[in-house]
């Protein structure tokens, strides 16, 4: 650009700068705050005692930092009959979310893989029946889902938990590596045959390694969802494989006497914070993964 | 040293015909180039011979093999591809030993083979780089070296200099020329760049329309080219080309007689449209109006360097001429462009075909 093209609008900016850019920052204030007070008081709350929660005062710093909460509420918070804590549901959690992830991504991968780089008979017609079915609201395939779980003997079950994130993940994670690699120039799939890379040589060798952003964002999205994922849990799970989010509910209605304020608002931060740390360490995965379509490599 | 012949090919894109009927016969070591417009189907005609592309009817033979059904790996040929298609995350080193090591080629042998081709192709300092840190020519010339290290028969180049600038289009293009006075391996080149065919073919075939419409050696394809699409579309600027009528063996264009007897074997009937066809250099341009010629007025003058480019009407007629850098024409002045009778065309008017 020239110097005379970058002049001009600077100094605009400069004179629209104090009043415009006050309320931009008046506005993200009132928004930070509207977002962040709920999580504010939740931590602060899960540190007081129930004391000091009583006095009401529910936005003043806790006048003593008290870490026996969250050590109960980890281990002996009572479930219904059971008062082992929350740290079975984050065993159980984390029993569901880890191979569910990690076979979704596989299956969503291959699948777009086979979709976008092989002529696929019907290609068209299977990938528009897959997205139909991603689209339906899942609470109204629960019913089915039971019966087919419980046919083949998957009901009550953590492969059957499994079974029915990896089947509702299916079609979006699908749908991101099939545009990823609608994305990558067909002369890399021809060069690679040329050279005589088969199905699984080109995928493992030359397409994967490409995909490194695309699976981090799948798996940002499925670790989230899957995480915090509360009917599936419920309904597939049966008693011994209720995620923490189950257990989380069952900690909050089922109480007995005095409510543990802060017990639970322990509970809760404890149960978000796998989503949360996802978030802060994959961030930058993430918006690189959606700014990727752009960049060509 | 392999052939490669294609016999009665046909390729059709569901209902669509993209090629019909082509016949080809690429003796060992040509260097042939595919020239056409885009959508001609220059380069679904390389996909095919590669194995790239469904073949709906015909036979390819690579090394008097049929290879019409074989899998492109098995076909004895390499290719390089417009976009570079280097694999992004493998370092140069990686890129020209992939298809060796799919291939389970011993390691020894693809480290000799990869250092051979990198010092031919002056690329050993970046063998250990990725190809996001090469530039364009650099990336090409990669490219190149990993068609090379596959020691293929047969060489297939789809448009491989079209995505670089002039200067490295240029280079490349002589480096691709060393390159097949190496090797001596048949090349395949397909490209839209009438220069590009004129420099590095033995033999070119210009396709249009599904088919084949002239093969030929460069200069046959310059000098004596079939129809009037062929004769537009090699050369820079274009063939000048006149409607005219025959009147007593003379054409007749725009009410003044031009004499082509001496550009036929046999003279025309009265009557008979035709096309006469000039190239810009076969043209001179004369201050004096002695009346020989055919009388333009010069309307927009190009000076190239050595020669000068005078682009010239009548009435609805545009004519472009090359004129030594000499020639002092400016726009506006009537002249008379003497034109070389024995370096006409004369292509029919219905059928567009030489005669």
């Amino acid at each position: 650009m020239s110097p005379a093209n970058t002049h001009a609008p600077v100094r605009r900016n400069a004179l629209a700068a104090p009043l415009s850019r006050m309320l931009v920052y008046l506005l993200l204030i009132v928004t930070a705050i509207v977002a962040l007070v709920p999580l504010y008081v939740m931590i602060v709350t899960a540190f007081k005692s129930m004391e000091e929660i009583r006095s009401g005062t529910l936005l003043s710093l806790p006048h003593s930092f008290g870490f026996e909460h969250w050590w109960k509420a980890w281990n002996s918070a009572c479930t219904g009959l059971r008062c082992e804590g929350l740290k079975v549901g984050f065993v159980n959690s984390f029993l569901i979310t880890v191979p569910s992830v990690v076979l979704a991504i596989a299956a969503g991968a291959v699948t777009g893989y086979a979709l976008s780089f092989w002529r696929v008979r019907f290609a068209n017609v299977l990938f528009t029946a897959m997205l139909i079915g991603g689209f339906f609201p899942y609470q109204v395939l629960i019913y089915p889902l039971v019966r087919i779980t419980s046919t083949i003997g998957l009901f009550n079950s953590l492969a059957g938990v499994i079974f029915v994130h990896v089947v509702f993940a299916l079609p979006v994670v699908t749908l991101l590596f099939r545009n990823y690699f609608a994305s990558i120039p067909i002369d890399l799939f021809k060069a690679a045959r040329v050279d005589g890379a088969g199905y699984w040589r080109f995928f493992f060798s030359i397409l994967l390694p490409m995909s490194v952003p695309m699976i981090a964002v799948a798996g940002i999205l499925q670790v989230t969802f899957i995480w915090n994922d509360y009917i599936v849990g419920l309904v597939f799970g049966g008693i011994n494989y209720a995620p923490m989010t189950v257990q989380l509910n069952n900690i909050v209605h089922s109480t007995y006497g005095e409510r543990e304020y802060n017990v639970e608002m322990a509970a809760t931060l404890l149960t978000s914070i796998i989503p949360l740390l996802v978030y802060f360490t994959s961030g930058r995965w993430f918006v690189r993964g959606v700014a990727s379509g752009a960049v060509k490599g | 040293m392999t052939g490669v012949q294609l016999r009665n090919l046909g390729i059709r894109y569901g209902q669509v015909e993209v090629l019909r009927g082509i016949d080809l016969d690429i003796p060992a070591s040509e260097f042939i180039v595919l020239l056409g417009p885009s959508g001609c189907g220059k380069s679904t005609l390389l996909n095919a011979i590669a194995g790239l592309q469904d073949v709906a009817e015909g036979q390819i033979l690579i090394g008097r093999h049929d290879m019409t059904n074989v899998e492109p790996k098995n076909r004895g040929i390499a290719m390089v591809f417009q976009s570079y298609a280097l694999y992004p995350r493998m370092s140069v080193r990686g890129n020209l030993s992939f298809g060796l090591k799919v291939a389970k080629v011993a390691g020894p042998e693809i480290e000799k083979r990869v250092a051979h081709v990198a010092k031919m192709l002056q690329i050993e300092p970046l063998l250990d780089r990725k190809p996001s840190e090469l530039s364009g020519g650099q990336r090409q010339r990669v490219a190149i070296g990993r068609a090379v290290v596959r020691d293929a028969g047969v060489f297939l180049f789809d448009e491989p200099l079209s995505n670089l600038d002039a200067q490295l289009r240029s280079d490349l293009r002589v480096e691709i020329k060393r390159l097949h006075q190496r090797l001596r391996s048949t090349m395949i080149y397909v490209t839209h760049d009438q220069i590009e065919a004129m420099t590095l073919a033995d033999r070119i075939v210009v396709m249009k329309d599904r088919i084949i419409q002239q093969q030929g050696t460069p200069d046959e394809i310059y000098n004596r080219p079939a129809n009037t699409f062929v004769a537009r579309f090699v050369g820079s600027p274009a063939m000048n080309f006149l409607d005219g009528t025959i009147k007593g063996g003379d054409a007749v264009v725009d009410g003044q007689a031009v004499p082509i007897a001496a550009a036929l074997s046999l003279p025309l009937a009265d009557g008979r449209k035709v096309i006469v066809g000039i190239r810009p250099e076969d043209m001179a341009i004369h201050a004096d109006d002695t009346g020989s010629g055919l009388t333009v007025e010069v309307d927009v003058v190009e000076p190239m360097g050595p020669e000068k480019l005078v682009w010239c009407k009548r009435g609805d007629i545009g004519l472009s001429v090359k004129a030594p850098s000499s020639a002092t024409v400016r726009p506006g002045d009537r002249v008379q462009l003497g034109l070389a009778e024995k370096k006409l065309h004369i292509f029919d008017k219905e059928t567009g075909k030489r005669i």
